[in-house]
This record gives C-alpha cells, structure tokens and sequence, in this order.
C-alpha cells in the first residue's frame, strides 16, 4: 500500500477524495435556515472552551516532536440581546497550554493539549470572568513518510531510503470534558463562554506536510464529533482545515521561519434534547501571519489570525483577532 | 476503535418518563422592526414619510394554551389567564404560569384581548382583573368594555411638521364588533416543562405592523382612531399578525 | 297478674344495654359541643317571570340572587361613596318614585356639576335585556354600572379606587361576607351583588299587566282600549312584546340636536354610519313617570311625543327607519287628536304602583 502511495498524484488525489466528504458537509451544515430575522444568541464552542480548535493546529510548522508552553489570546464581540440596538458586550479570552507530541514508535505518536482557561467578558455594566481547566484532547497521529521514487538507471550508494519531503498523518483522538461547562452560562449572548463542553468528542484529523529545503507547507484538516452532555446540550459538530506556507531563514545560531496562513472554520447547529437550535451554526474563514524561531533545541512561535469573512450565529458574534505566541522543547 | 467507542458513548436513550407539573414563562419582548422598542426617545420610520416617536404599547394577552408532542392541549383556567403586557412595565412582559403539566410542548396559542365570551359572564370570572385594567388605563368608561390594544406618541411627516400626538386604542364594542383575535404559532425547538425546569417562550411583537402590516396606516389620515367599524378591525388583524416566537429556552 | 321480676342475670344485661346506649347517646352529645355555631348561608331569591313576558335574558346561574346579595346590592346602589364626592350614588339619578329615573330631568349632572349627553333611563325589567344604554355599550347588566362609575361626568370614580374605600367602610366587609362567603372586596362581587339587586326589579303589575292576564282589578275604560288598538296597529312594531321594546336599535326621525355634538347614536358602539342618531326602542313601561322623553329627554310630556310623532320627523343625518316613513314615503305616524289621547290614556295604564312603592327596592 506505502508504495502506491509514494505515487504523488496518487496522493493527491486521494487526499483530496478523502477531503471532498468533509467539503461537502462544510457546504451543508451551514445552508441557511428559513428563518427571515436573524436575530438569535450564537452558541458556538469555538470561541472558548475549545481553543484547542483544528485552525490553531496540534503542532509547531514542523511537526517534530515537542513538549512546551502556548498561550493564546482572543477578542470578541458579541451582541447582549436579541436586537439590532441591543449592547455590545466584549470578550476576551486567555487561554494557557501544556502541549506536545511524542513519540511512541517510529510512526506513532500522540499529543495532547491541556488548557487552562481565563476568560473575561465585559458588559455595559458588569464584567463577567470565569477561569479554570479546560477541555484537554489527546490525539494519536500515524505518520506516513515519503520516499523518493529510485529510477532504474540511477545509481544508489546508500540503503537508505531518501525522503521526499511530504508527510501525511492520520489522527484519531478525543476531548475530554475537563473544564466544567455552566448552563446558566447558555442564556447569554455566546454560550462559548464556558471553561469546556462538558462532552467528550471524537477528534478525526488529517494533516499533510511538505518541508523542502527553503518552502515548507503544512495543511491540516480536523473533523469534531461532538456528543450531548449532561444537559442534554450538544454543540454541532465542527470542520476546520487549516493551512501555512512557511519560508526557511537558516542563520548560523537559528533558522527564522515565517509563514502565513489561511484557515476556515464550519460550525453545525447546536442541538438540546435532540432538537436543533434555530440559527446556531456558523462559518468563517481567517488569515494568519506569523513566524516561527528555532534555535538550539527550542522553537519560539508568534501568530496573528485576522478574520477575513465571517457569519457567526447569524452575525450576532464577531471575532476580532487572535494572537498566539509558544516556547517549545524539541524532544 | 476509538471514535466507535465515543460514538456509542453518545446515544441516548429517550424512555424518560414525564410526571408532575412546573411552570413555564413568556415573555413578551416588544420591537420595532430590528430594534428593541424603546419608549419616548426613539424615532422609528412608519409609513411614507412618517416618523414616529412611541410612548404607551399597552394589550391584552388572554386565553393562553399550550400543545404538546402528543396533540394534548393545556388550557389555562380562564380566569387566570387575563393578561396586560405593557411597555412600561417590565414585569409585565413576563407572564409566568404555574402548574402546567409536564410535557414537551410544541405549539401555543394565545388571544389578543377579551373574548365575548368573557364579557357574557358578566362580573362572574372577571375577577381582579376588571381592576387591573382600570388601572392600567385599559378600560373604556363611556363602554363598558377593555381597550385590547393601546398605541400612542407623537408623529411629524412631510405634511406634518409640527409633532403631533396619534393615538389607537382598538376593541371590542357591544355586540356589533368583536376584535378578538387568536394567534398560535409552532416553536422551533419544545419547551419542555417538568417539576424543575422553567421553559422560556421568548415572542417578539414587531408594533411597526401596527401601522404597516396587511392594512397599512397613514397617521396624517387619522392619527386618532378609537371607534372605527372598518378600522378597528383591520388594526386588530395587523396588531394579531405582529407576534413571533423568537426561540425557547429550556 | 304476672308481673315480669327480671333474674339476676337479666338484670345485668338490662344495665349493660342501657349503659351502652347511654354511653353512646353522650357521644352523640360530646361530638355536637364540638360543633361550631351554625351560620345560616343566604337564601336564594326567585326573580319573578311574568307570564306575559319573554323569557329572562340575565344569566342567573352564574349570579344567583340571595337576601345577603340583594341588600348589599341594594345598599351600593344607594352608596354616595362610589362617586369621587361621596355624594352622587346610583339612586341619586335613578329615583324610585320615578321608575328609577332623574325626575324632570333633561340631561342628569354628576359630579363637579358636569353634564352628559344622555337622559336618564328607568331601571326595571333588566333582567329580560341583554344590552344596555341608549346605544347598546354594556353587554352585560353586571359590566354596566362601570360606565357610569368611571365616566367624569358622572361619578367621576375608578373601580380600585371605589374598591378601596368600600373596604375602609366599616359595614362593607361583613356584608361582602355574609353575601359571597369572603371578607375579600373585589370588582366582581361589587358588580354581581348590584346586579343582584337590579335583577329582582321586576315591573309586571300595571293595570295593563292585569287586564293582560285576566287578573283581578279595574278593566280598561273604553278610551284605554281605543288607546290599546292604535297603540297595536302604529306603535307595537317597535315598542313589541310586553316589555314594549323589541331591544332593537332604530332612528325615529328625531332631529339632530346641536347642543351635542359627541352623540351619535349607535354609531359611537359599532362605529358604523349607517348607525348614526339610532337609539335602543326604550320600554314603555311606567311611562307616565318617566318623563321627560327621548335620549336627551327633550319632550317633557306625551303630548309632545307623539305630535312630534305625526309631524315632527326629520331627516337628522342617519338612516330614518322604514317602519316611520308613510305610504308616500314622507316621515311620520298618522296620528290626529283623538287618537293621540286614546293612545296617552293607554300609556297610563302601564304604571305599575306596586313597582314604584315597593319597599324592597326603596332607599329607606
């Protein structure tokens, strides 16, 4: 099997055939509801307690092995009522990780993100904020590395294989409910202001990567299962793909690599008791721009995401940026 | 191997058995098209040239009821189910009922006003609510009869340049002209009633159909209307078409 | 002589019944101290249906009259309290010496000496009515006394208000109680207990009523039954039934009376033109005493009411009704002199003395 799949088109092809399902439902789940107004209180578990979200990534550009510290700041504004004047409340979410990828054989491995979340959320008149543990995943990665095709007349003189340079990995992993979720918190304006869930969910993701000697492009495509928790309140289910073109500035004590990125994100409806909530799905697509320093045996990493089009729960939630800024120990 | 296994995590089973009774709440938001209507300050476009500036939303609700999954329809007792929603008040936009059956509903319907019905049993029934609406200024003294719908402020247009007061006050008069209406309307998602837990129905009136909504109005026309035999109905249709069911919170 | 001498042992079965029986007698009488002293509820009163007369239209079930209810719907009709003055009660405009009527008033003034717009109507027989007022606004005898309470003009009052002071009265709440079971003042039982009162006013004993009903008493005189005929033939279409209206909403030509301009007849209820200047047909019942007539009671005598009927119609802005046109289509009831005094000899006949003195109705 490896060895039809060092055919490149042959990968191409079956990258994208795998991906057009996941296209296909990103076109659906988000088709307009019959709904005329558009007025409604966006939930969604983007914005807080699932920061560990597939547009952020599971790794550094690289994808070596690591363990490190990342933390990630967002900006929100959601409206605080159902109606074109209702006030405008303003979030903003810290949120503090242990991440990394080991290794566990030469093609599995597993990583894992353990949040700590800080989340405030500002009013006319008050300040809500509310911080804790948040929702960890752990995720088992199979790598499948590519080989350079040998051609007949060439000559080797090592036994060795040579890498093309193209990396796929599949990963299969879950979100554990560790950060509590509040209902009370759902009657507000963007229920994503929860420390977690509170459900465990399937995490399917796919990601490619090529690192030449200069251009690297990493892409990573991330399904969410979601299931109901313990008030029967279930997020929909979520598709993000995600993608960086990275370019290499070794220097002799470092190597400088900046990228920037595109990524988009699909929210299904969210679901209580069963029934589908009107008007609680949601798209939108960003850019990023970053760069990435490795030196010695660590990796700094710095990235700007900015919206470029959105529709957050029929508008009422409006992402502002988001900055992310790690310290990793390559392992 | 993983994913199965959260995915068979996930099933529910629906075998829950509903007993007892709880309440349920709706409320009664009041808007302008988009925007959430605010009394005296605002300036909302009507029709034509007209602008509008509202200080009194005042009506009746009445006759409240509520179907659940199954067809059954909860009827509450009549004589607790006289209600003013008004503006000014915002406890009034939260009409709680207590000791409904526990079940998922997925349908209400609700009048707009008082029935003739109420009106024919004469004091019996009426109960504290004959007092009420006198106090809230929704009794017509020279009829002895409720006002279902009260609308005023000021309006200037092209024609109008000076601001001048306009004022409906729409319902039933005598035997000649009944102007209850009954609205129902299907929730999206159920409310759920049980001993603990206390649904919201949130239904947004839209009062901008009072003057463009089937018929529309021109206040430079007749800014006052209280008596009309054409009018009076045609206000009673728009102002009953003016309701939706904005979501549920269980 | 056999004399029955109990042995021993019946002797002791003897005294053990008797015990017993005593034993349980006293429970009996232990169990009765218990008991609280009994209340007599209220009795329920009969509303008179006169065999002459339609069926009655007020829903009795729903407010059955009793003793305790009529007195309190008695003494509220005479309470000055209900107005903002404390002066103007129900009786103040609705006298029972005049079938319950303003005597000699055109238009009654209420409170701070303001004036309406309408002459005051006589309170009897409502009970066989289902609309009330000149134009039809009450549509039910228990909703109606609000208009009069809460109009400016004429008792210038508000229902919480007249309710609050009702229970700062000291008699009030006792008599609420022993009428509907509850110290508890509140709109309906206020309304219900004057309706009540209002509901037993039952005028069915003119002489008219007796010679109706073949009772004993005067028979007509030959010009009452002259009157009787015509009043048959011109009038009855309208004044119908022996309630002498058939409660339908008719323009009788009246003309137009500009000193009130706000009357409009049944249009103000239905809003409908075609209503304009029509008027609920009034009873004529004790119509000797209920002068002056017409809805702005601008006829003080029947005299003028019906040469106002042979030549007085008008066009007054309304539809005139059809049953007043004559054969060539002009406005009016042929009437000459004779017949005009045979038909007011008639009128006479349908006062009811009983009604107007009866002490049950009276305020003292």
């Amino acid at each position: 099997m490896i060895k039809g799949l060092q055919n490149f088109k042959v990968i191409w092809m079956s990258l994208t055939l795998m991906l057009l399902p996941f296209v296909n439902e990103a076109k659906t789940c988000c088709s307009n509801d019959n709904h005329s107004h558009s007025l409604f209180e966006p939930t969604c578990d983007l914005c807080g307690c699932s920061t560990s979200a597939g547009s952020f990534g599971f790794g550094s550009l690289k994808n070596s092995n690591f363990v490190g510290l990342r933390y990630i700041y967002q900006n929100y504004e959601s409206k605080d009522g159902i109606f074109e004047n209702s006030p405008i409340s303003k979030e903003s979410f810290n949120t503090y990780q242990i991440w990394g990828r080991v290794p566990i054989t030469e093609s599995f491995y597993v990583s894992s993100i353990i949040p700590y979340q800080d989340l405030y959320r500002t009013f006319q008149d008050r300040v809500e904020h509310i911080n804790g543990l948040g929702d960890m995943n752990v995720i088992g990665w199979y790598q499948f590395t590519f080989y350079k095709k040998q051609k007949d007349a060439e000559v080797v003189f090592s036994v060795d294989r040579e890498p093309s340079g193209h990396r796929i990995q599949i990963g299969i992993g879950a979100k554990f409910p560790t950060g509590a979720f509040e209902e009370e918190l759902t009657d507000r304006v963007n229920p994503g202001f929860q420390l977690g869930t509170g459900s465990l969910d399937g995490v399917f993701s796919l990601n490619h990567g090529y690192s030449g000697s200069k251009i690297g492009v990493n892409t990573t495509a991330t399904y969410y299962l979601k299931t109901a928790n313990k008030n029967d309140y279930r997020f929909g289910n979520q598709f993000s793909l995600a993608s960086n073109v990275y370019y290499s500035f070794p220097k002799t004590t470092h190597i400088i690599m900046p990228f920037v990125g595109v990524s988009g994100d699909f929210y299904n409806s969210i679901e209580q008791f069963g029934e589908i909530l009107p008007e609680t799905s949601g798209e939108s697509f960003s850019g990023a721009i970053g760069s990435e320093v490795v030196f010695n045996r660590f990796t700094i990493g710095a990235n700007y995401t900015f919206p470029i089009q959105q529709s957050l729960f029929g508008d009422n939630v409006e992402a502002i940026n988001k900055l992310s800024v790690y310290l990793n120990l390559t392992l | 191997m993983l994913a199965i296994s959260i995915l068979s995590c996930s099933s529910d089973d629906n075998e829950e058995v509903i007993t007892g009774s709880g309440s349920i709440t709706v409320e009664f938001d009041n808007a302008y098209l988009d925007s959430d209507l605010l009394l005296n300050t605002s300036s909302y476009n009507a029709s034509g040239t007209e602008k509008i500036k509202i200080s009194k939303v005042k009506y009746i609700v009445s006759n409240i009821k509520l179907e659940d999954e199954d067809g059954h329809v909860y009827v509450v007792p009549k004589n607790e189910s006289y209600f003013i929603v008004d503006e000014s008040n915002e406890d009034s936009q939260m009409i709680e009922l207590s000791d409904v059956p526990a079940a998922n509903y997925t349908k209400i319907t609700y009048g707009l006003g008082v029935d003739q019905a109420k009106y024919l049993e004469g004091a019996d029934g009426q109960g504290d609510f004959l007092t009420k609406a006198q106090e809230a200024g929704m009794m017509w003294s020279w009829q002895a009869g409720y006002k279902f719908f009260v609308f005023e402020g000021l309006y200037t247009s092209d024609d109008t340049t000076t601001e001048t007061a306009f004022a409906y006050h729409m319902g039933s008069h005598g035997t000649a002209l009944d102007n209850y209406k009954e609205i129902s309307m299907t929730l999206a998602n159920t409310a759920r009633v049980r001993t603990d837990m206390t649904p919201i129905v949130h239904i947004v009136a839209d009062l901008s159909n009072t003057l463009m909504g089937d018929t529309e109005f021109k206040l430079d026309d007749a800014p006052q209307i209280h008596v009309d035999a054409v009018k009076s109905p045609q206000i009673a249709t728009n102002v009953s078409g003016m309701f939706m069911v904005h979501h549920v919170h269980n | 002589m056999i004399k029955y001498i109990p042995n021993q042992a019946n002797l002791m079965v003897m005294k053990k019944t008797i015990l017993i029986i005593a034993f349980i007698c006293s429970l009996w009488s232990c169990s009765d101290d218990d008991n609280e002293a009994y209340i007599p509820g209220p009795m329920a009163l009969e509303v008179e249906q006169p065999s002459n007369f339609p069926e009655i239209k007020y829903a009795l079930e729903a407010n059955t009259p009793t003793d305790a209810g009529f007195e309190l719907g008695k003494k509220l009709f005479y309470e000055g309290n209900l107005s903002s003055s404390g002066i103007i009660s129900c009786g103040f405009c609705h006298e029972q010496a005049s079938a319950f009527t303003h005597h000699g008033h055109t238009i009654s003034h209420g409170e701070n000496g303001l004036e309406g717009f309408r002459n005051t109507q006589p309170i009897q027989n409502l009970a066989f009515f289902d609309e009330f007022t000149w134009d039809g606004a009450a549509i039910h005898l228990d909703l109606q006394p609000i208009i009069p309470i809460t109009a400016e003009v004429e008792m210038n009052e508000t229902i919480p208000s007249v309710l609050e002071k009702l229970e700062n009265l000291p008699e009030y709440p006792q008599l609420f109680e022993k009428a509907f079971g509850t110290t508890e003042i509140n709109s309906e039982r206020m309304l219900k207990a004057l309706s009540q009162f209002m509901v037993m006013m039952v005028s069915a004993n003119s002489k008219y009523d007796k010679v109706m009903r073949q009772e004993e008493g005067e028979p007509f005189t030959s010009l009452e039954q002259t009157g009787l005929t015509l009043f048959k033939s011109k009038c009855a279409s309208c004044h119908a039934t022996d309630l002498f209206s058939d409660q339908s909403y008719r323009n009788n030509g009246i003309p137009y009376n500009p000193k009130h301009i706000e009357e409009k007849g049944r249009q103000r209820v239905s809003g409908y033109e075609s209503d304009f200047y029509k008027f609920r047909v009034p009873s004529l019942r004790n119509i000797e005493m209920t002068f002056p007539y017409m809805h702005d009671g601008r006829f003080g005598t029947l005299e003028a009411v019906l040469n106002f009927y042979s030549d007085g119609m008008v066009e007054n802005g309304g539809e005139v009704d059809e049953q007043l046109k004559k054969a060539d289509g002009s406005l009016g009831i042929h009437l000459n002199t004779n017949e005009k005094e045979a038909i007011i000899a008639f009128l006479k006949t349908l006062t009811d003395n009983e009604f107007l003195n009866d002490k049950r109705f009276a305020e003292f």
